[in-house]
């Protein structure tokens, strides 16, 4: 009797459900049955059901004179929330709430960028809604004014702090009194309040075609599906004209400049310069260093906290203003009475750190986003945004999978290489500061407004 | 015979729970209650999968333990762990830190298990008393102030919150923030800390965390190395006030960038302090009230009409024994703040007369229990829970029991939490009108 059971039990086994797994987290390029290339990454594992489809729309628009630059932001979050012509915007939410699926839409100043992420038992529903709010947007008015005002709300406030007017000067600085200036800085309120249906609807019809688009699809799905999958999502669509965003110019002559602001709660001061695109390589060493920078035994946090007593901390890192126009930065709110000596620490302490960097808790860090990279990776929407990432960057996308490797195969001597050969020296930072003392900082061009920025040298 | 037929039905169960990967057979154990030593309590959650440990110090003391200036504990917090850094030599590290809060404060340090000796004696050595030079101790004073300017200096909704938390908790030193303010900060010395210092952070006062590969054993025997101390009571959490209150004020905020309302209301909850069941409860009532579903404020507020434009609500639990309902919402354009509160007010009043209708609880628990079960990583799971709970001076619990009161909750468990928010309690509503 007990043989039988076991045997019943052991057929039971050989009966489950097993699914194959051949394929798994590789990275091929495919073409769906319309005709679009795509990045493909199946994710083949016990208890992964989602699917993630990820968009990069290319855009000059945040390039282009005489456009209004709050119409991208504006008319991403607008067609998420306006609803379709048949379903109005709570029904979708109640859709995609309960089948577990969301989406978005970020203007970026290169790309559109779009995601929708799924369970596969719903694909169907959700990839039709969220075609048909591609392709038909409703861009109601009422919404337009209720986005609009929510926009313009976060807008003022963030504008109101000192230490995004100290920000707003270093970008007009670099980037000069252009359309990127506007479309990064978003601070011309008249043109936030004067956004239409009838820009939105040009922005819509010029950004979301079937050509120039890099696609990627990740999760518990078939190629053959993905396919399918793209092709509903896409469909109806214009073909629309080739957009290939030029590289950006930017101008980071060092100059130091203080912007005065007598009722400013605070001083704070900034560094920045500029480093290579990512598409040239040596993005793990960059993250890496600008971490033991800003690590509280790093060089950075000993000069200004523990021996100045200047800051509560202070940070180094890499932002990214366009794909091309990637500035290294350092950033501190600081002591009014010390902005002068923060300067001169933070330029001996960087100059010491960049020729002859102090290296000692590398490995551990190394582990430690090496760790946080492999977690990353191991979500299916995180998955299709890193590829997403590397694809636009030039870089190898079926590295993806493994890209803690990457992280640990960084050594201190590509550090250190990287830092020496790549990091701008110290004289070749620009300094921006604010304060409410105007005479703060010995030597630096004074400003009462950030817009004058343009007048220093 | 039974024994081999007992062992052969144990085998098989146990090679279905290897096929299919769930662990059905054992009770879940989330973590282990240690002996202590010299601290008040001492857990282990062990998680093979840790690429490094960390070992957490709870001083279950805070904010509300004083009646110097406000912010003092967080000046102490500053002071114990850099003494501690000058004292044992250790280097500063993003993964070691330490935090404040109005009824606790931590210090934590992670690293790799054999230093595990090592970063529990700098973790003790923070109920030391301070061997800081007096001028540091001054010139931290001015730290303090730069991470107050750093996290709440420019806020334009701080001052508005403020105020709103002194009438709610209006002689409770509940109302007490761990910021502080400027003027608070510049009171600050050596003395006054070192006496807050001294009163709140014996060893028995403090509660030892551990998470990661570390073994049980190892550690017991680094917190027996430590001694043992005489029991120190746990401080209660200050009541705070029942008498009911309605607060209504209408002003010009100078920073604000929107016309915005705000209504927080605080109602005793039905079973006093929290308990799993409470917290599931709470979760699932958060998230219904929270929604556009039947029963929710969303549909009638934002989609059905144009009322509030954008709008926050949060439901949880408010220490020691208490509910606190956060609402705040900008209205849409040419709609009146005082109408956007009388339509909130309406729609709470008919969700309270109606209860939750059965539909919506069945499809939130649903995806709440989804998402409990989803759960990728369930011992730091557990150790964020244990430390929540511990730094609010509960008995902690881990994953399994908030597994399990998801899959007991009934309706009725929600609408018994909905009855006692409906409870007149004390709320305090203004309406803040940006500068034109």
């Amino acid at each position: 009797m007990l043989r039988i059971i076991f045997a019943i039990f052991l057929f039971s086994l050989v009966g489950c459900d097993q699914q194959s797994t051949e394929g798994n987290r590789e990275v091929v390029t495919l073409t769906s049955p319309g005709g679009q290339a795509f990045y493909f990454m199946p994710i083949y594992e016990d208890g992964v059901t989602d699917i993630t489809v990820r968009i990069a729309w290319p855009t000059e628009w945040p390039m282009t004179p005489d456009r209004n630059q709050a119409v991208p932001h504006l008319g991403a979050e607008l067609i998420l929330s306006g609803g379709t012509a048949e379903l109005k915007p709570q029904q979708i939410l109640e859709i995609f709430e309960e089948a577990n699926a969301s989406g978005f839409l970020v203007s970026s100043a290169d790309h559109v960028f779009g995601e929708l992420s799924f369970p596969k038992e719903h694909i169907s529903r959700t990839v039709e809604i969220a075609n048909e709010m591609l392709v038909t947007p409703q861009f109601d008015e009422k919404w337009l004014a209720r986005i609009k005002g929510g926009f313009l709300a976060n807008v003022k406030e963030s504008q109101a702090l000192a230490t995004t007017k100290m920000w707003n000067a270093a970008r007009l600085a670099t980037v000069g009194d252009t359309p990127l200036y506007e479309f990064m800085s978003l601070n011309n309120i008249a043109a936030i309040e004067a956004v239409s249906r009838d820009e939105l609807e040009i922005w819509h019809e010029e950004t979301f075609t079937k050509t120039g688009l890099t696609v990627v699809v990740t999760g518990a799905v078939s190629p053959e599906d993905a396919g399918g999958i793209i092709d509903d999502l896409l469909n109806g669509l214009p073909e629309g004209a080739a957009v290939v965003p030029a590289p950006r110019e930017a101008d980071f002559t060092p100059k130091s400049v203080l912007l005065h602001l007598p009722d400013a709660e605070k001083s704070a001061i900034g560094f920045i310069a500029q480093l290579p695109q990512r598409s040239e390589g040596g993005e793990f060493e960059d993250i890496l260093a600008t971490s033991l920078m800003s690590n509280p035994d790093g060089p950075l946090f000993q000069k200004i906290r523990t021996e100045l007593r200047a800051s509560y901390g202070f940070q180094a890192g890499v932002t990214n203003y366009t794909r091309s126009l990637r500035p290294f930065f350092m950033f501190g709110e600081v002591e009014t009475e010390k902005l002068g000596e923060v300067r001169t620490a933070t330029l001996e302490a960087y100059s010491t750190y960049r020729t002859d960097p102090d290296l000692t808790g590398l490995d551990e860090l190394k582990t430690r986003i090496a760790a946080n990279a492999k977690e990353h990776v191991s979500y299916v929407d995180l998955s299709a945004q890193t590829l997403m990432e590397a694809i636009l960057d030039g870089n190898d996308p079926t590295l993806v999978p493994e890209v803690d490797k990457l992280f640990e195969a960084v050594t201190a001597e590509s550090v250190t290489a990287r830092l020496r050969d790549v990091f701008p020296s110290s004289d070749k930072l620009s300094i921006f500061a604010v304060s409410p003392d105007a005479e703060a900082l010995p030597g630096a061009c004074v400003i009462t407004k950030f817009q004058d920025v343009v007048t220093c040298p | 015979m039974r024994k081999i037929i007992a062992l052969l039905v144990v085998g098989v169960v146990g090679l279905a729970a290897v096929f299919f990967g769930r662990s059905f057979l054992a009770t879940p154990t989330d973590f282990m209650t240690l002996d202590p030593g010299p601290f008040r309590a001492a857990y282990l959650i062990e998680d093979n999968d840790a690429d490094f440990d960390l070992l957490q110090l709870i001083v279950q003391a805070g904010e509300v333990d004083h009646d110097g200036p406000e912010g003092l504990a967080h000046y102490v917090e500053h002071l114990a762990w850099i003494d501690q850094l000058t004292v044992t030599g250790a280097k500063t590290s993003r993964h070691s830190n330490a935090w404040a809060s109005q009824l606790a404060t931590s210090y934590f340090v992670s690293g790799p298990t054999e230093d595990m000796a090592k970063n529990l004696e700098r973790l003790a050595t923070t109920a030391k008393p301070f061997a800081l030079q007096p001028s540091f101790i001054t010139e931290e004073r001015g730290i303090v102030l730069r991470e107050y300017h750093l996290r709440a200096g420019e806020s334009a909704t701080r001052p508005i919150w403020l105020e709103m938390e002194a009438l709610l908790f209006e002689g409770s030193p509940m109302a007490r923030t761990a910021l502080g303010t400027p003027e608070t900060i510049a009171e600050f010395n050596g003395e006054i800390a070192a006496d807050l210092h001294a009163k709140t952070h014996s060893l028995s006062n403090m509660v030892l965390i551990a998470h990661g590969k570390m073994k049980a054993g190892d550690l017991s025997r680094e917190i027996e190395k430590l001694g043992v101390s005489d029991p120190y009571p746990l401080t209660p959490i200050p009541s705070i006030p029942t008498a009911t209150l309605r607060d209504e004020g209408e002003f010009n905020g100078s920073k604000i960038s929107a016309d915005k309302l705000f209504y927080d209301k605080v109602v005793p909850l039905p079973d006093g302090p929290a308990t799993p069941q409470t917290t599931a409860a709470i979760w699932v009532l958060d998230s219904i009230l929270d929604s556009t579903l039947p029963g929710g404020v969303a549909t009638p507020l934002r989609f059905d009409n144009f009322i509030a434009a954008s709008f926050d609500f949060d439901l949880y639990q408010q220490a020691p024994d208490s509910l606190r309902l956060s609402f705040s919402a900008r209205p849409d354009v040419d709609v009146d703040l005082k109408e956007l509160q009388a339509a909130f007010e309406e729609v709470m009043v008919g969700i309270y007369e109606n209860g939750i209708p059965q539909e919506s609880f069945d499809r939130v628990k649903k995806q709440q229990l989804d998402d409990l079960e989803d759960t990728k990583n369930k011992p730091r799971y557990t150790l964020s829970n244990v430390v929540q709970h511990t730094a609010l001076r509960r008995t902690p619990w881990g994953y399994s029991s908030d597994l399990k009161a998801m899959n007991d909750l009934s309706l009725e468990d929600v609408n018994v939490m909905l009855k006692a928010l409906s409870s007149e309690g004390r709320v305090v509503i203004r309406r803040v009108r940006a500068p034109q």
